[in-house]
C-alpha cells in the first residue's frame, strides 16, 4: 500500500467513517435484560445459576414496572451489576 | 456548561452515538479474516461494553466537553482496556445486518490495510488517531490526553508519518 502524503491516510479513514455513520443511522440497537449465553460452557453455567437468575430477573422486572417511563440510563448500573453478580455466582457454583 | 438532558432513555443515548461506538469498534477490533466469526464476536463484546460504560457513566457527565467528545473518551478508554476481561453478560445487542455492513466496509481494500497498520500503533497513538479522524476539537483532545495543543499537533504529524511509512506484513 502506498500513500502519497500523510493527509491521504486521514482522507481515506474520514471517508470510511462517513460510511460507518450511514450504517449507524440504519442500525438497530436493542437493550435486553437477559439473554442466554451462546457457548455451551456459558450455557452450563447459566443453568447452574438458573434459580438465582429467575429470582433476579423477577426483581428486575418488578423494578422496571415501578418506573414511570421505561428504562433510563441512570438506572442501568445496578441492573448490569446484578447480572454480573449472577454470572459470578454461577461461576463460583461451578 | 452545556445543558444535559438527564432523564434520557438508554435507547436514545445509544442511538445517537451508535456511529461513534461502531467507529471505535472498527478502530480497535481490526478486521482479520474474511467472514471472521471471531471478529464479529469481539465487535459484539466491545460494542456492548462501550454501551454499558456509557450508560453507567452518564450520570457523572457534567458537560465539561461536548457529548460526542465524552462518548469518544469513554469508548476509547473501554477499548484500550483488555477485551478478554469483558464479562459474559449480553444485554445490549446490535443487529446482525449492521455487523455485516461494518465488516464489509472495514474489509474494503485500502481501509483494511490502514486498520492493519493502526493495529500496530501504540495505545496512545491509536487513541489519538481515533480522536483526529472523529474530528474531536484539538483543545479537547489536548485536555483528554493531558498534553498541550502544540504537543498534540506534533504527535498527530508523527503518528500519520509513522502510519504512512509502516510496511505491511506481507512486505516484510
Amino acid at each position: 500500500m502506498t500513500m502519497k502524503n500523510n493527509d491521504d491516510i486521514l482522507e481515506v479513514l474520514e471517508q470510511h467513517w462517513e460510511r460507518v455513520d450511514e450504517i449507524a443511522e440504519q442500525s438497530q440497537v436493542r437493550v435486553v435484560r437477559w439473554n442466554l449465553p451462546e457457548s455451551p460452557r456459558r450455557w452450563v453455567r447459566s443453568i447452574a445459576a438458573s434459580v438465582v437468575a429467575i429470582a433476579a430477573v423477577a426483581t428486575l422486572l418488578m423494578t422496571k414496572a415501578s418506573q414511570p417511563d421505561g428504562l433510563y440510563a441512570s438506572n442501568l448500573s445496578h441492573r448490569s451489576e446484578a447480572i454480573v453478580a449472577i454470572n459470578e455466582i454461577s461461576i463460583s457454583i461451578l | 456548561m452545556l445543558h444535559i438532558h438527564r432523564e434520557r432513555s438508554i435507547e436514545s443515548l445509544l442511538k445517537e452515538h451508535t456511529g461513534i461506538i461502531l467507529k471505535v469498534c472498527a478502530m480497535y477490533v481490526p478486521y482479520r479474516h474474511p467472514h471472521s466469526e471471531e471478529w464479529r464476536e469481539e465487535v459484539r463484546d466491545l460494542f456492548q461494553e462501550i454501551a454499558l460504560n456509557l450508560c453507567e457513566s452518564w450520570p457523572q457527565f457534567r458537560g465539561q466537553c461536548s457529548e460526542s467528545t465524552w462518548v469518544y473518551r469513554v469508548a476509547t478508554n473501554v477499548a484500550i482496556s483488555n477485551l478478554r476481561r469483558f464479562a459474559t453478560r449480553r444485554i445490549v445487542l446490535v443487529d446482525e445486518s449492521t455487523l455485516d455492513r461494518l465488516e464489509s466496509e472495514s474489509s474494503d481494500g485500502l481501509v483494511e490495510h490502514l486498520y492493519r497498520r493502526i493495529e500496530r500503533l501504540k495505545d496512545d497513538e491509536r487513541q489519538l488517531m481515533t480522536y483526529v479522524i472523529g474530528k474531536v476539537p484539538l483543545k479537547e483532545v489536548a485536555e483528554i490526553m493531558g498534553l498541550t495543543e502544540d504537543a498534540v499537533k506534533h504527535r498527530i504529524q508523527r503518528t500519520k508519518e509513522k502510519l504512512r511509512n509502516m510496511k505491511d506484513d506481507y512486505e516484510e
